[in-house]
């Protein structure tokens, strides 16, 4: 049908006891090596789709093809366990009575590689991921961040077509995720494995994927690239959930001078805006949020339009501006 | 709604529906019970029984409950908090010594301190022999009577109390202690406003499991001469010889027991919400004379409800029986091992299947709740099994020789008076306690391990092999084996539904005890409480490590 390692179309999840449907007529491809990224708040079908594709779940309608291969469609279902997809789990799922090694070799039972290469592809993976050591000891007995990179050596040892990724770094510490996604990222490169995660983080996002799909109820708002969704919003629901900012209706951009993108959507990001004493554009100053290397300010600002503009900027962290003041801004496109 | 569970029935599988069927066959003992209350009995037994003995047997079940209850709380709950709350001389031993007593039925403990303090035994022969009394001459407690019966039972049921109570001192958080201590509450208010309050679900919980063990108790009882429902039912049925009035008075015992299983079903959903984790407070350090009060206090208990039952019973063994490994000890033995295995592996494979009944069709309402149904078996006394299983089996029986007869085949009576009526006793009530066992531990088993193995190639029964059975395996074992001691220790549903010229260790013990040949019954009783043991100490041991590895 086409060259990609997935092509989803048109696919829609419906629960009985629920009205509203999970999955709206969604639709995305990948191409062989493309690592690509679902974003979106909880509950709008991101996992779902994930688990559409593995085949935990079953569609109302829609095609899914893995390859040349169709894993889902009106004449046939193609039962997970045959869909030769690697998927690594929120809590990763170990197997708790399996060594590490144990649980890298699981899936190599059930593939088509040869059983004389079994344990060099354990041993392989354990040293890719830097588990050589662990390779003994059970999952219990190992770090978070261990655990995750077993998850991960199940997932691939098999050398899967796509690997999927439902928010794995969920249970790890705050500050290491993203330098986790883009480490997963290098790594998953190195094999050419085509991969989709899921994830309600965008930093983590940004930091792992080619691509990357914003979902909004059920359906893919946003397809592309890290610098596209965020310079670029196609919507107002993209351009309100990536980033700080706020979108301004025509009126008020113009009164601020402020062109729309190619999109036609106005979106003022702090990094649009600057102090400066000398311009006529003034904000006065709701809150203000300190972050170490820079400050926070959130203003209103009313020029001749009718309704006044929520902003948001950032100034120098020794700059000391209080609630309430009066600060002179320009744009600084 | 209906049609909504409606659905759900229909959508099962085929391998269902045995299931579901042997569900509805474990019931049979509760409608059978129940439709006798409406059944009219042409015999006048009832009246008779109304006229004669019906108060006594309410009145002593009424103060037989109510003193174990005064007994069990006050045991369990003192040795929890004690061993909970407190750092005493002794307290890692007695945490694990406290639950021996469960190794110790009521009518073996009962047996041995008959043998201990009655007119002929070693403490009055001692004080008769120190004091030169003679008969007349003292008072001395008499120990075969409603008293009596309700020490004994204290002794050994306190364990439930005892286990439960420990669980939920230890585990409640520090944080609501120091917020008592910041409003100014001191240490004996803090227990009373704070602990047991808390506490007090799972107390509940335990002392409803310790209630339904005493009134499912006959030995004890019986050898007592306390009249009470499980004598009752007992004397009706084979002494005056009307099966339908023991099922009637089997009906007001029912209640009874439904009562204290919706006490208990009650309490365990309250327990969960005063459940709590966090930072739990460190173990307070008692002055020397307390830490002697407590070591005292659990030394006796552990003494009276285990140790010296236990020395009387193997003295009696080495120096007293006039047989002891004899030829008849074996055969006794093998009949209750022979039982006693049916029964385990039955239970274990029947959970198993129920355990996947439940995991395969979730969520669906109607398999979780006949799961549910499948285990509320051990709330019934053996006595009510018993008659319940009797009562449909013969008239089966009866139904099976008559349509065989017109065929001129002699069929005889086929269920009742075998092995299999009385396994299928055994399995109503024991199910319950493996079917919790593999349940919870099929739970711990996440929706994502299957899933994961299935993502990695694996077949459902690839994953029952490779991943289910593996992490399985010690609940199976160890719910096997708690199912194999309880169907040893068994004695009302044994004695009734036994094939003729059938017995077993706990039949046989009874029946010597109750001749006045305590000594010879020992041999069997020491086999009985030391096979006991075998699981106490392995409960002990698994939530010793649990609370390691927490």
């Amino acid at each position: 049908m086409n060259d990609s390692t997935l092509s989803v179309s048109e696919v829609s999840l419906v629960y009985p006891q629920s009205p509203n449907a999970v999955l709206n007529q969604t639709s995305l491809t990948l191409a062989q090596g493309q690592i690509a990224c679902l974003l979106g708040a909880s509950g709008c079908g991101k996992t779902s789709l994930l688990r559409c594709i593995a085949g935990f779940e079953t569609p109302s309608e829609g095609s899914i093809y893995l390859g040349k291969i169709q894993a889902f469609g009106k004449q046939q279902v193609l039962p997970v366990e045959r869909r030769r997809i690697g998927m690594v789990f929120q809590d990763y799922a170990l197997f708790p009575h399996l060594t590490v090694a144990a649980n890298i070799g699981f899936g190599l039972k059930n593939s088509p590689i040869d059983y004389h290469q079994h344990a060099s592809i354990v041993h392989d993976t354990l040293s890719l991921l830097g588990l050589l050591s662990e390779a003994e000891k059970y999952p219990h007995q190992i770090s978070g961040g261990q655990q995750q990179r077993v998850a991960i050596g199940r997932a691939i040892a098999p050398k899967p077509t796509l690997l999927l990724l439902d928010e794995p770094f969920s249970n790890l510490d705050l500050h290491l995720r993203e330098r986790l996604a883009h480490d997963l990222r290098h790594l998953l490169k190195s094999q050419n494995m085509t991969a989709l995660m899921v994830t309600h983080d965008q930093q983590e996002a940004f930091a792992f994927a080619d691509k990357i799909g914003v979902m909004h109820q059920g359906k893919i708002e946003q397809w592309g690239s890290a610098d596209s969704i965020y310079r670029q919003p196609q919507t107002d629901y993209v351009a309100n959930f990536i980033g700080d900012g706020a979108v301004l209706t025509q009126i008020q951009a113009k009164s601020l001078k402020l062109p729309a993108n190619n999109a036609g959507i106005y979106l003022l990001r702090p990094e649009h805006l600057k102090l400066a004493e000398d311009s006529n554009l003034s904000a006065k100053i709701i809150s203000v949020h300190p972050q170490g290397h820079s400050t926070l300010l959130r203003g209103i600002c009313q020029v001749e339009a009718d309704t006044p503009i929520k902003l948001m900027l950032r100034c120098d962290a020794n700059q000391k501006i209080q609630v309430g003041e009066a600060v002179n801004f320009s744009l600084a496109l | 709604m209906f049609s909504k569970s409606w659905r759900q029935v229909k959508s099962l599988p085929l391998w269902c529906w045995p299931l579901i069927l042997l569900v509805f066959s474990f019931l049979t003992p509760v409608f059978t019970v129940l439709a006798s209350l409406v059944t009219a009995n042409e015999k006048d037994t009832w009246s008779h029984l109304v006229d004669t003995v019906l108060l006594e047997y309410v009145t002593n079940t009424f103060y037989l409950v109510m003193g174990v209850a005064v007994g069990v709380t006050s045991i369990g709950i003192t040795s929890a908090w004690l061993v909970a709350r407190c750092d005493f001389f002794g307290r890692r031993f007695f945490a694990w010594a406290l639950v021996l007593p469960l190794a110790m039925p009521a009518y073996i403990i009962a047996y041995t301190y008959t043998g201990l303090l009655d007119f002929s035994g070693p403490l009055q022969s001692f004080l008769r022999d120190t004091f030169d009394w003679s008969y007349g001459d003292y008072y001395f407690p008499e120990i075969k009577s409603l008293g009596g019966a309700i020490c004994m039972m204290s002794l050994v049921l306190y364990p439930y109390v005892y286990l439960l109570a420990r669980t939920a001192f230890a585990n409640q958080s520090a944080s609501l202690f120091e917020a008592g201590q910041l409003a100014g509450l001191n240490a004996r208010q803090r227990f009373f406003s704070i602990s047991l309050p808390l506490a007090r679900p799972t107390i509940v919980v335990g002392l409803s499991l310790a209630l339904m063990e005493t009134l499912a108790d006959y030995g004890t009882v019986q050898y007592f001469g306390v009249n009470v429902f499980s004598t009752g039912i007992f004397r009706t049925w084979f002494g005056l010889g009307d099966g339908l009035a023991a099922s009637q008075l089997s009906s007001l015992l029912l209640v009874v027991v439904l009562f204290l299983l919706g006490l208990e079903q009650f309490s365990r959903r309250k327990a969960k919400y005063v459940q709590q984790g966090g930072r739990v407070l460190r173990a307070v350090k008692l002055s020397f004379v307390e830490q002697i009060l407590a070591l005292l206090f659990c030394s006796v208990v552990i003494m009276l409800g285990f140790l010296l039952p236990f020395i009387q019973l193997a003295y009696w063994t080495i120096v007293e029986a006039e047989q002891v490994f004899d030829a008849t000890f074996w055969q006794l033995t093998l009949n209750s091992l022979k039982l006693a295995s049916i029964t385990a592996l039955l239970a274990v494979m029947l959970s198993l299947a129920f355990a996947y009944m439940q995991r395969f069709t979730r969520p669906n309402r109607f398999t979780a709740s006949l799961v549910f149904l499948a285990g509320l078996g051990y709330a019934l006394p053996g006595t009510i099994i018993a008659v319940g299983v009797m009562l449909p089996f013969s008239k089966l029986d009866h139904f099976i020789h008559e349509q065989a007869a017109h065929f001129g085949i002699e069929t005889g009576l086929i269920f009742s008076g075998s092995l299999v009526m009385l396994v299928f006793a055994y399995l109503i009530r024991f199910l319950a306690v493996s079917l919790g066992n593999i349940n919870t531990a099929m739970d711990n088993i996440t929706p994502h391990i299957d899933e994961a193995a299935k993502t990695l190639g694996e077949k459902t029964s690839g994953i029952i092999w490779r991943v289910h059975l593996p992490l399985l395996k010690t609940s199976l074992l160890s719910s096997g084996l708690l199912v194999f001691v309880d169907t040893l220790k068994e004695l009302p549903a044994t004695m009734a539904l036994r094939p003729f010229n059938f017995n077993t260790l706990a039949v046989r013990s009874f029946e010597l005890a109750n001749d006045e040949q305590l000594a010879n019954a020992a041999p069997a009783v020491i086999t009985i409480v030391l096979v006991g043991l075998i699981p106490v100490i392995w409960l002990n041991a698994s939530m010793h490590s649990n609370s390691k590895t927490q």
